[in-house]
């Protein structure tokens, strides 16, 4: 029996009946969700190596690319949190979840959630945010059910039986909280009609905001609860406590505190004055201290047991995934090195470092949770030899990515700044570096096949446990609270003669009266509120700099609003996913001016309601593409890529010139844009749809002039062709910037 | 290209700010943990080990 039943000074037991049920729901649908995923991972690897393999408009890699990207993070490793959450807290707090009627409402909301993420994305209904694409009603959607959950949360936190806060729930109200910040902050539109929203920011803004998102979704989704799940069933699995407690204590603060912080290291090397650079520099090799003591803490859980890793895959699992864990957090600071940076953003490198952490550290961490919780929420035992199969065709799998993409990443960065002796690029025909990539990206799809092989291997390993029924739910006897009634405390406030931190507390209650005990009764929440406040401190300090930017743009004066058939071709190029292969972001460097022309100002940006900057280059940089070829060749590009630009990657587009162009809603969209500041006038907005279909007669007149294809004016590939050929021209007219 | 932008935007108080708080906090937990107990510490460690005795 527990210590902290045996120096209670009651012995009463209460009865506790754990749910269950819902834990196995989560599970399902973790596993569902992550082979979807993870499939759709693998289709997009193969359009890469092989573009035939983009079919039909819906299933194109710019379009698939956030189905990815959303079922892997919110569907797979989101539901691994909650299954984790509702066994362990349930566990650790010795109570029931604090309703059934939430936990299920939470369970069924986020399945549907993702159900219309799985539909509205291939349709190219997106907001263009990395790892934020669902449009505004989903948006809504979600923090409905983020609310139940959190109230479910906290509510079972306050009829808890444990009076000790276990290190792995602070872990999980730190994530909650700051997802739900993170998530309100990163979705503030102007809808446009139910299927198409506005960001509220532009520009540099726009993008200083996101990536302060996009950085803390992998802290706050992928990392903290991934922690809390560590933490708790690391100890069950390895039948021994966590190394060291207090280890963890400053693991928990430090990490929430300077993850925050660290968040826009796009920021800090790129944007700020040396001094801030340093600062953050230093910021950035804190956070290297507390990962790698939670990864020691992890590790070292495993003192006297290291000889069961060679037959319990479960902690083969775990100890393969906290090493990965190691790895990701060594090499993220690594990267936020401005001279790193230079060489490894827009590459592949991104891609390995980001997969080396959702394969290796989510991906396992999630397994090995799931095969400890199978004979005990099934009433059977799973095939081991099959699950150490699984074990090694992941791990095989990863290294194979990480490696192919590693070695891509580095290629190509080096190939983009190349010169020769005659101070001329080397490689400047773009598709130079791409072909040179092809096989490292054969050996990728091989890679995730492998991977994915290993989960359907735990998805028959899962039925197969399943056979002997589920299990009810779990009955356990646990010591009644007696801490929480005054009548069994000490005079000093002492339970059973010993002092400890939270008793003292209660000392405390005697000195300043009832007004402390609802305070002490409510400590989880107390916590929370400190935990909110370090997130917050962290986040102000970052948000306000962001939104006062702002007025700190220099204006251009050339830079003018998009006309409003290039409006329309934004949405396009927003619809298809576009930014997936293309930066719209031509850097300060001499290979890159070298390449694309004039590097790109911050007063280009200021009515790109949401900024289309990009952060991966499949395909070049299109920031000066305006003007650089004839319309007919925009045409053509996108009908058959392979006719302008021999051993090009990129799906074709033909549909574009074939479906109608809707111009219906041309004029809400200006005045969406106006409420936004963008200076249209209203006559410009009334005038909307008459200045679109003059626009785009001149522009298909010109594509039949030069041999092209008649009758292009009403199909929508003469507004992606009028927005391309706007993009970076402004600059252009003069070169005269003025604050 | 931000550079510019964030030079102009005369921030650095942000920053300065922001790295005292953490130190006030950081150096605030390492006080806690170091003034807290073994015995402590380890009962607490031990609690995902001892979820109630099993009834079914």
């Amino acid at each position: 029996m527990s210590s902290s039943t045996e120096s209670s000074p009651k012995s009463a037991l209460e009865k506790v009946v754990y749910d269950d049920k819902v834990v196995r729901a989560f599970l399902w649908a973790t596993m569902i969700w992550g082979v979807i995923g993870m499939l759709a991972g693998v289709v997009l690897a193969l359009q890469i190596a092989w573009f035939p393999a983009n079919q039909t408009e819906f299933f194109t890699f710019g379009r698939l690319r956030p189905l990815h990207t959303n079922a892997v993070i919110f569907a797979f490793a989101g539901n691994a949190i909650f299954t984790a959450v509702y066994y362990s807290t349930q566990r650790l707090m010795k109570t029931r979840m604090f309703n059934d009627m939430l936990s299920w409402v939470h369970f069924v909301g986020w399945q549907l959630i993702i159900v219309s993420a799985a539909i509205t994305l291939p349709l190219g209904i997106t907001q263009s945010r990395e790892y934020a694409e669902l449009e505004w009603p989903i948006d809504i959607a979600i923090t409905v059910i983020w609310v139940v959950f959190a109230v479910n949360f906290f509510g079972t936190l306050i009829k808890r039986r444990e009076k000790h806060i276990y290190v792995a729930i602070w872990f999980y109200i730190a994530s909650i909280v700051t997802v739900a910040v993170l998530h309100i902050f990163n979705n503030l539109v102007v809808p446009v009609g139910l299927f198409k929203s506005y960001s509220a920011f532009a520009g540099v803004q726009d993008a200083l905001i996101q990536w302060w998102y996009g950085h803390n979704a992998v802290a706050f989704f992928l990392t903290t609860p991934f922690l809390g799940l560590m933490y708790y069933f690391l100890p069950k699995a390895a039948e021994r406590p966590v190394f060291s407690y207090k280890l963890s204590i400053v693991h928990f603060w430090s990490l929430v505190f300077i993850y925050i912080w660290a968040g826009p290291h796009h920021l800090h090397y790129t944007a700020l004055p040396e001094w801030a650079s340093t600062m953050g520099m230093v910021f950035s090799i804190m956070l290297w201290m507390p990962s790698w003591g939670g990864m020691i803490n992890g590790l070292f859980t495993l003192r006297g047991a290291w000889h069961k890793l060679r037959d319990d895959p479960v902690l083969k699992f775990f100890v393969v995934g906290i090493t990965f864990y190691g790895m990701s957090t060594f090499e993220g600071p690594m990267l936020s090195v401005k001279m790193v940076n230079s060489l490894s953003h827009y590459t592949d490198w991104t891609i390995a470092h980001v997969h080396s952490g959702a394969l290796g550290w989510n991906g396992f961490m999630t397994f090995g949770m799931i095969y400890w919780l199978l004979p005990r929420l099934w009433d059977g035992e799973y095939n081991k030899k099959l699950a150490n199969w699984h074990f090694w065709l992941g791990t095989v799998g990863i290294l194979l990515y990480v490696i192919a993409m590693y070695s891509a990443g580095v290629t190509q960065g080096l190939m983009w700044r190349a010169f020769d002796e005659t101070g001329r690029l080397m490689y400047p025909d773009f598709m130079e570096t791409v072909i040179q990539l092809m096989p490292m990206y054969w050996v990728r799809v091989l890679g995730g096949l492998l991977y994915l092989s290993g989960v359907l291997l735990s998805i028959y390993n899962i039925v197969h446990t399943m056979k002997g029924g589920a299990r009810p739910d779990t009955e356990v006897q646990v010591p009644s609270p007696t801490w929480r009634k005054k009548k069994d405390r000490g005079e000093d406030g002492s339970v059973g003669g010993r002092k400890t931190y939270d008793e003292a507390l209660f000392g405390l209650d005697k000195i300043v009266g009832d007004g402390w005990h609802r305070a002490l009764e409510g400590w989880p929440m107390v916590f929370t509120a400190l935990t909110t406040g370090a997130v917050l401190i962290g986040g102000a300090v970052e948000i306000i700099p962001m939104v006062m930017v702002d007025s700190n743009v220099p204006r251009i004066k050339t830079v003018t609003p998009y006309t409003p058939l290039e409006l329309e071709g934004r949405d396009i190029y927003v619809s298809e996913g576009c930014y997936n292969c293309h930066s719209q972001m031509v850097r300060p460097m001499l290979h890159e001016v070298e390449r694309y022309g004039e590097y790109s100002k911050p007063g280009e940006f200021v009515y790109d309601h949401p900024f289309q900057w990009g952060s991966k280059r499949t395909g070049p940089d299109l920031h000066r593409v305006g003007g650089k070829y004839p319309h007919l060749w925009h045409v053509r590009h996108m009908e058959n890529p392979r006719s302008t630009t021999p051993n090009s990657i990129m799906p074709p587009y033909a549909w574009l010139l074939e479906k109608e162009l809707d111009l219906s809603n041309t004029q809400a969209k200006l005045e969406a844009q106006m409420m936004l500041g963008v200076p249209y006038t209203p006559a410009q907005a009334d005038n909307a749809l008459q200045s679109a279909q003059d626009q785009a007669k001149a522009i298909a007149d010109e594509v039949a002039a030069q041999g092209g294809p008649q009758g292009l004016e009403n199909k929508q590939i003469v507004a992606l062709v009028a927005y391309l050929q706007r993009l970076g021209v402004d600059i252009k007219k003069t070169a005269t910037e003025e604050k | 290209m931000k550079r510019e932008v964030m030079e102009n935007a005369d921030l650095a108080i942000f920053a300065e700010v922001g790295i005292i708080i953490f130190m006030v906090v950081f150096l605030a937990v390492i006080v806690r943990v170091v003034f807290m107990s073994k015995s402590e510490a380890d009962e607490i460690g031990r609690l995902p080990l001892e979820d109630g005795e099993v009834m079914t």
